[in-house]
């Protein structure tokens, strides 16, 4: 099963964020193909050097580079989200590929399930 | 149109509007012959599973609402372990694992791990998540 996760959540604005990458590598770890799509807010999850020790969070950065671990390859950012908030592809922790708002609705349009948290 | 297997998922609390409306629509689809192959409360939402929340008699008590809606119509309802063990939602398996004093799951929701929605959602039409 093709499962996309739209994920739209600030980092440590509540644990949605976190939990919503929960399910995802839940889902990959039950060996389900699983693509990540970053849209809104959610960008802000894919910053580098992201430091949330003051708030004694867990770090969203190291979760973020298990994806790796769990053969989650495919990972996208929506491009106009970045731009709107000042960030380019460079500014990011890990490799996702920039998307543009046609490439995301066929995104969409190919998965067997979207879960957009 | 045909009937449809549906999955839902829940993530807003026992306040949240979403929680409201996912009410409404879960009715509606039962009164519309569909079938709910699973609700899966994930989140803040694990606080609908809780016997706990009292409301004044003029509110609306989303969390008895659900119970009732799930028990009545024996509807497959499960709650994410991980997220009701942090939010305070424990069974009394649970309770005696973690030396608790008290319980407060509903008897006719289950606490149980991410595969559960995954299984859902492999096997419905469609699903829909309220956050």
């Amino acid at each position: 099963m093709n499962c996309l996760f739209i994920l739209r959540q600030s980092p440590y604005q509540g644990s949605l964020a976190r939990e919503a990458l929960d399910m995802a590598l839940a889902f990959a770890a039950f060996d389900e193909h699983v693509q990540l799509l970053f849209l809104e807010d959610g960008v802000f999850q894919l910053l580098k050097n992201q430091d949330s020790d003051g708030l004694r969070i867990k770090n969203m950065e190291k979760s973020l580079a298990a994806t790796g671990i769990y053969d989650i390859n495919d990972i996208y950012v929506g491009a106009d989200c970045l731009t709107m908030r000042g960030l380019s592809t460079d500014t990011l922790t890990i490799a996702a590929q920039a998307v543009e708002q046609e490439e995301i609705q066929q995104l969409i349009a190919r998965a067997d399930k979207v879960v957009s948290l | 149109m045909n009937k449809q297997s549906i999955a839902i998922m829940l993530l807003g609390n026992a306040q949240a509007n979403s929680s409201r409306t996912a009410l409404q629509y879960v009715r509606a689809a039962l009164q519309q012959k569909h079938t709910i192959n699973c609700i899966f409360f994930y989140h803040d939402a694990v606080h609908l599973a809780s016997t706990y929340p009292i409301c004044p008699q003029d509110e609306l008590n989303l969390a008895d609402e659900w119970q009732t809606l799930i028990s009545q119509h024996q509807l497959p309802a499960v709650a994410c372990i991980a997220s009701a063990l942090k939010r305070g939602v424990i069974s009394s398996t649970e309770a005696k694992r973690h030396s608790k004093e008290a319980n407060n799951l509903h008897p006719s929701i289950e606490l149980a791990g991410l595969g559960t929605w995954l299984e859902a959602l492999t096997h419905c039409h469609q699903h829909i998540v309220f956050a």
